[in-house]
């Protein structure tokens, strides 16, 4: 205690070069801090991102022109102008086979199957506009459907809705500028919805007129996107002669009888490889409620599992591992399920296959549903990637059965069905290797949650944070030498001093150390503390200005509503970090202080006090 | 009485480029009660002798031995803080311990509690004749004399039976000089030391009851 003491008491009588010695440490202590726990910080924030985030791509032909189409209004006895985009040949996805890039999960381009049960629940409510019928029926006298006229029903083929006590109706060849003439007297087969009447804009109801839903068509087409040839009518209405149900036409009015239902009781399947490729699931806006998500096991091993919409599910009283029949009857490559099977099957495409029959199904299996899963209000209004809302997905692996002759419409990918996973901080990589390909006429959208811009900043921290260590460390080197130097190795004399009135060579270590480790503690302790407070405060500064768009980081693509998310870093390792720093400079000072100790001891008492010879 | 005695003690060591004999055989005996000078040219190897005696080094021949006991086989940092201590010509004082805290120090690392070793350490310092003022100031406040006062109360401090002085008197005027002799002959011939001053200085050899000169590294009685 005598020599702490004294030791202390010495110290205590040069303050300033204490005080000195103290805050340059701490100084030095706060930046090692600051840097080593912002540095570890931003490497554990860094993996966490790997986790938390994930790019993907999204492709998309680019239309070759649009086409500005004339729509016949009878109402309004005018042409009303749409514009369509058209693609020409569809561009296949081998393209995107690029040697060097590297997927994670695609590239793929997702059909959605049609699957069919009468004992769906898919509809909120009836109403007339979707009310879907064939019918046979006839003019009371001869006309021009150009406007409503009153035909004569005769037969009901296929109708959901009881219009079976229907003696007549009116009908409106509703978009044909010029229809051809109905004779009365004459049956004609009719495939009709049920239309808006004449004069509603203007508050004037006239009739409520029914009008062409679809024809009898055949859009089918190969795994390549050919065609099939066929030799269909491709009309809404036909005269019903004797025999003409003998006939292919009249076969194909059949067939299409018999199908016609699918628009009550189908819904939209889509075989997924990796969930985070629906955009829906990737953005957020698509979440699972009850059950779970997909499992890789899911994937690979094909289980026949399925995740149903919360609409569906409660329309249909279907609860987690409960059994959902899928008898999958035709794919399409064409539009995204939303467009095409949105609230009712109302598809852009023909219902027949190619021989003007119905598809048969190429898988029935019944599957065990294992999440339900909800979107975001308002979520399918305002994107292209909305999921339809009765759409079941399942893994891709799980269907057994080849589509390759139940594809009933086929179109150019688009950015909803075709998509592709790769590692995070790659986009740029991607791109270059996507231009050297030189193909045209496809665009690719690029998605990573901020990703890019989030570990740019996280990056910059990190290289500043190295600086700052490295400048601590030096600085700590250099103070702790130079002071080390004043407090030990000038202090030589007191050492030999010491030695001369009998301290031991261990008492003196103690004497010469205990000052110099007790600053050394106190500064690198205070500069830890500071440290770590000071990490604490860039780490919520971060968090504070941390609000990165979740959707678009480097794409081109702009889109409305609040996209932005806050990126909560992880700010619990500083105290770890920090305290290690600390603990760190108080060895690098007991190592240096310790070494020039012995070094004074080393030196001859006689020597230090007096010369050896006179 | 004889405390210290040395036998064939010779000392030598290496510079970069020779072996330097500092002390060749040197036989000598000291006893307490008396104060012996030990003269020579400068280089003779006195203050090696001196170091020798004080156990701040050992002899690479020959033994030292302190009331009988071989010095090489005693623990030589006790034998300075328990028996022998040493009076600088540059007083080696604790720049930043005053002049009552340098003298308290020695018997605090004996173990004496502070407030007897303060008693002493004020009495001692009235014993050197060092007024009271004087004993809470730092070294380099004091002047050549009253720090070489301090040094020598010090040295009284640890209460041993040796007191080695190395030019006690050198950076010091004569009336200071005489002073501080006086204070070496009163160790000796009243507290009961065995005074050994190393000088230069003729009229403080001359008051010395024995005079060694060292030549050369060998040391010859020149008064008894």
């Amino acid at each position: 205690m005598t020599v702490i003491r004294n030791s202390m008491r010495q110290l205590r009588r040069t303050p300033l070069r204490a005080c000195l010695f103290i805050l340059l440490l701490m100084f030095a202590s706060l930046l090692v801090s600051l840097g080593g726990s912002l540095s570890l910080l931003t490497d554990s924030n860094i993996q966490r991102l790997e986790k938390v985030f994930m790019t993907i791509g999204t492709v998309e032909q680019t239309p070759s022109a649009v086409v500005r189409r004339r729509i016949w209004d009878a109402e309004i006895k005018d042409y009303k102008f749409r514009d369509r985009k058209e693609y020409g040949k569809s561009i296949p996805l081998s393209v995107l086979n690029i040697e060097g890039a590297e997927y994670l999960s695609g590239p793929e381009r997702r059909p959605y199957f049609l699957s069919y049960d009468p004992s769906y629940e898919i509809a909120q409510e009836a109403t007339g506009f979707t009310c879907i019928t064939i019918l046979e029926a006839e003019p009371y006298e001869d006309c021009v459907p150009s406007g409503p006229v009153k035909m004569k029903i005769n037969r009901i083929l296929y109708s959901y809705y009881p219009i079976y006590n229907m003696i007549d109706f009116y009908f409106c060849d509703h978009n044909n500028p010029e229809p051809e003439m109905l004779y009365a007297g004459e049956s004609y087969v009719m495939y009709l919805m049920g239309g808006l009447p004449h004069g509603w804009r203007r508050g004037e109801l006239e009739h409520y007129e029914w009008v062409p839903a679809g024809t009898v068509s055949s859009s089918q087409a190969d795994l390549t996107g050919e065609t099939v040839p066929n030799t269909l009518s491709n009309l809404y209405y036909e005269e019903v002669t004797d025999g003409f149900y003998e006939t292919e036409h009249g076969k194909a009015w059949l067939e299409l009888v018999k199908i016609v239902d699918w628009h009550y009781h189908s819904v939209p399947v889509t075989p997924v490889t990796d969930l985070n490729l629906l955009m829906s699931f990737y953005n957020g806006d698509a979440y699972v409620i009850e059950g779970r998500e997909f499992e890789q096991a899911d994937y690979e091993e094909g289980r026949k599992v399925c995740m149903v919409s919360r609409y569906f599910a409660r329309n249909n009283d279907l609860k987690i591992g409960g059994r959902l029949p899928l008898s999958m009857v035709l794919a399409s490559y064409q539009s995204s399920s939303a467009v095409d099977v949105d609230y009712m099957f109302s598809p852009d495409y023909g219902l027949l296959n190619a021989e003007g029959k119905a598809y048969e199904p190429f898988e029935e299996e019944a599957y065990t549903i294992i999440g339900i899963y909800d979107c975001s209000p308002g979520s399918s209004e305002t994107s292209d990637y909305a999921l339809g809302e009765n759409e079941v997905l399942i893994p891709a692996g799980a269907v057994e059965g080849s589509y390759e002759q139940n594809i009933a419409a086929y179109g150019p990918v688009k950015a909803s069905n075709t998509s592709f996973r790769i590692p995070n901080g790659t986009i740029e990589k991607y791109q270059e290797l996507w231009e050297e390909q030189g193909v045209e006429g496809l665009e690719i959208q690029f998605y990573d949650k901020g990703y890019t811009q989030l570990k740019e900043n996280i990056n910059s921290i990190r290289r500043i944070s190295i600086v700052l260590l490295l400048a601590g460390m030096v600085m700590a080197v250099l103070v702790l030498v130079f002071f080390c130097h004043l407090f030990i190795t000038k202090q030589g004399k007191r050492t030999a001093i010491e030695r001369s009135i009998g301290m031991s060579k261990r008492q003196c270590i103690v004497s010469l150390l205990t000052g110099i480790l007790l600053l050394a503690a106190a500064g690198s302790l205070a500069g830890s503390a500071a440290g770590c407070r000071l990490t604490g405060e860039v780490v919520s500064r971060m968090e504070a200005g941390g609000h990165y768009d979740t959707r678009y980081s480097n794409g081109i693509m702009s889109v409305e509503g609040n996209h932005e998310e806050t990126i909560v870093l992880d700010a619990s390792a500083d105290k770890v970090v920090t305290a290690a720093s600390g603990g760190g400079l108080f060895i690098m000072a007991f190592l240096i202080s310790f070494g020039m100790t012995i070094g004074n001891l080393k030196k001859e008492p006689l020597k230090l006090l007096e010369r050896r010879e006179e | 009485m004889e405390i210290l005695k040395a036998e064939q003690v010779s000392y030598s060591y290496r510079t970069k480029y020779q072996t330097i004999q500092a002390v060749r055989g040197v036989t000598c005996s000291f006893e307490t009660g008396k104060l012996y000078a030990i003269i020579g040219e400068s280089g003779s190897g006195k203050s090696t002798f001196l170091s020798l005696m004080a156990g701040l080094d050992l002899p690479t021949e020959g033994k030292i031995y302190v009331e009988g006991e071989d010095l090489a086989k005693k623990n030589r940092d006790y034998y300075r803080r328990d028996t022998a201590s040493v009076v600088y010509q540059a007083f080696h004082l604790f720049p930043l311990l005053t002049a009552r805290e340098n003298v308290m120090y020695p018997m605090e690392l004996k173990g004496i509690s502070r407030r007897q070793a303060a008693k002493r350490a004020d009495e001692l310092l009235k014993d050197v004749g060092l007024p009271e003022k004087i004993r809470r100031q730092f070294p380099q406040m004091m002047s050549g004399g009253e720090q070489q006062r301090v040094s020598i109360a010090r040295a009284l401090a640890s209460g041993g039976k040796i007191l080695l002085a190395d030019e006690p008197t050198g950076n010091l005027d004569s009336a200071n000089e005489q002073n501080i002799v006086e204070l070496l002959r009163e160790a000796a011939h009243k507290k009961g030391y065995a005074v050994i001053v190393i000088t230069h200085n003729p009229k403080v050899a001359e008051q010395a009851d024995a005079i060694y000169r060292m030549q050369d590294g060998k040391l010859t009685i020149e008064r008894g």
